[in-house]
């Protein structure tokens, strides 16, 4: 369990009697989408009752928080062509929209599906909102902007590396931009000694967190060995995988290497000294604002985040490392950087500098503002 | 040049917005299964046209339960050249996924009551079940106990999932709409 930032008691669910708002989330590389609206349902008022619907699979994760879930295959898990998923993703949300009556629908994707849109407006009277991260690659994605005179209200997560976003939405007055939305605030993260317990590491040693997320990068496992013969070579170091390995590989690098399926993994960083991570928002953000010195290996395969422009923005900001190729030469550099304590005090300071309030509570506060005392409570009669 | 090239110089570009979703519910009214739908791991462009069948393994306790029913249905899938689209009210979908099968969800009777304590959940889920076999063009739905297919005897199971015979005209429509619509989609771009 989580525990809930809107509720001191940790119970969630806004109450049976609160105000449906409905969070609908694309299938993604991986759990972006999904964690920036948990992040936005958490910091809820009390009177709204949070639903989830999901095209990622991993949405039972929402049920460990409380919040309701159902999973809607996306047309990659299906296989099927886009034409046939858009009538049957209308006919599933027309249902789920008429049958649970939300007052509000929050879309987080890079493309406002047609089935969604089109559902909502079958149903009437539902509120639409599209959290639409920025960082898109550039010169793509002009045809699903054209859809964002849909939505009444447009909510852009903050993006540190902003200044480096050549993407279509950077221009773009249309959004409300908020801090960038993390899952857990600061003071959520465990102790060190507690983390460490969870990741099953010496809190008395440095540990290395390893993840690289999802996505297709590459050759994973060769990357995967590459990064962690190297990182084995810095007297001491532990290290943690977040990415499950066949045992069989996971052996071969001795007790010194651990492989964990938690989430989120944010709430243990006090018992990460370094990281290798792929720079989607999610781990970029939660690793720079936490503070832990990482170099960030862009994932070129995703359709629309430019996780090349985050990383080198990174390493150029100060704030961390950029490994856009997993070669031997370039994971040397990185790790014997992030290897030197004092090299690791200077980009946990410069992350410290950048680091911004969570936006997740300003976005859903408009949400909230856009819905009025009216719509919350005529929900409860 | 290909189809979508002839599509774009033929018609004008607001009848192409609607061409698409327009063939959709086309094929959807004329009950043919989506083509492309999944049918496992190296089942291969032969199962493109096959027919569809909704598994549903409600309650089921864990993921090696699901496990042992994915097992069970790719190799009835190849045997029966079947397209088994499994769905659960729980959340072990992972081993799906791995298999290359095709899942779906039903909302759960606690989670039912929870929403809606004054409906009944089977009226629910009967309506969820018939939503569920028009949108995978399919008639057949066989109901699979907690533990899976394997508390149950494999060739019974066989029967179960086993395609209703079709007249052959049937079967000849089916494949060459899907045929069509396949093209399309290769042919053609759109989310």
């Amino acid at each position: 369990m989580l525990g809930d930032p809107a509720s001191p008691d940790g119970a969630t669910g806004g109450g049976p009697d609160g105000c449906p708002v409905l969070f609908v989330s694309s299938n993604g590389a991986g759990m972006g989408h999904l964690t920036r609206l948990m992040a936005m349902a958490r910091r809820r008022g009390d009177l709204v009752r949070p639903l989830f619907a999901s095209m990622s699979q991993a949405v039972p994760v929402v049920g460990d928080e409380g919040f309701s879930w159902e999973y809607i295959p996306s047309r990659g898990d299906l296989g099927i062509g886009p034409r046939r998923w858009n009538v049957l993703l209308e006919r599933r949300m027309t249902a789920l929209l008429a049958r649970e009556r939300p007052q509000a629908l929050i879309f987080d994707g890079t493309f406002p599906y047609d089935g969604v849109l089109d559902a909502a407006a079958t149903v009437g009277g539902i509120r639409l909102i599209w959290s639409r991260r920025g960082m898109w690659r550039p010169a793509l994605g002009s045809r699903q902007l054209r859809r964002s005179d849909r939505f009444d209200l447009i909510v852009e997560p903050g993006e540190l590396a902003g200044s480096a976003d050549r993407g279509a939405t950077a221009t773009r007055a249309d959004a409300l931009r908020v801090g960038p939305v993390t899952l857990l605030d600061a003071d959520e993260q465990s102790t060190r000694e507690e983390a460490a317990a969870v990741l099953g590491v010496d809190p008395d040693r440095p540990t290395a967190l390893l993840t690289l997320g999802a996505g297709n990068i590459n050759d994973i496992s060769s990357d995967l060995g590459l990064l962690v013969s190297r990182l084995l070579d810095v007297p001491d170091l532990q290290v943690v995988l977040t990415r499950p390995m066949i045992a069989d590989d996971l052996a071969r690098f001795g007790d010194r290497v651990r492989g964990v399926s938690v989430y989120p993994v944010s709430r243990y960083f006090r018992a990460v000294d370094l990281a290798v991570a792929a720079s989607g928002y999610n781990a970029f953000h939660e690793l720079v604002q936490f503070g832990v010195p990482t170099a960030f290996v862009p994932n070129t395969s995703t359709a629309m985040d430019d996780q090349e422009g985050r990383a080198r923005w990174a390493e150029e900001a100060g704030v961390g490392l950029c490994l856009p190729q997993v070669t031997p030469p370039q994971v040397d550099r990185v790790v014997s950087a992030l290897a030197d304590p004092v090299r690791r005090a200077d980009l946990a300071a410069a992350c410290r500098d950048h680091a911004r309030p969570n936006g997740a509570g300003q976005a859903m506060a408009a949400v909230e503002a856009l819905l009025g005392p009216a719509a919350v409570e005529g929900s409860r009669r | 040049m290909n189809l979508r090239a002839v599509l774009e110089k033929v018609l004008p570009e607001s009848l192409r917005g609607k061409a698409g979703p327009a063939l959709g519910r086309t094929m959807d009214r004329l009950a043919v299964p989506p083509p492309g739908l999944r049918a496992g791991r190296g089942a291969g462009a032969r199962s493109w046209t096959w027919p569809a069948v909704v598994v549903l393994q409600p309650g089921a306790p864990d993921a090696a339960a699901v496990a042992g029913t994915v097992a069970v249905l790719q190799e009835l899938a190849g045997r029966l050249e079947i397209r088994p689209v499994l769905v659960l009210d729980t959340p072990h979908f992972a081993p799906v996924r791995r298999a290359g099968l095709a899942a779906d969800h039903v909302l759960d009777p606690g989670e039912w009551a929870r929403r809606h304590p004054d409906v009944p959940y089977a009226e629910h889920l009967r309506e969820r079940l018939g939503q569920l076999r028009r949108d995978y063009a399919t008639a057949q739905l066989v109901t699979l106990p907690p533990q899976g297919a394997g508390a149950l005897d494999p060739e019974e199971l066989a029967a179960m999932l086993a395609p209703t015979p079709r007249r052959a005209v049937h079967r000849v429509w089916q494949r060459l709409m899907g045929r069509f619509e396949g093209a399309i989609d290769r042919s053609t771009s759109g989310a």
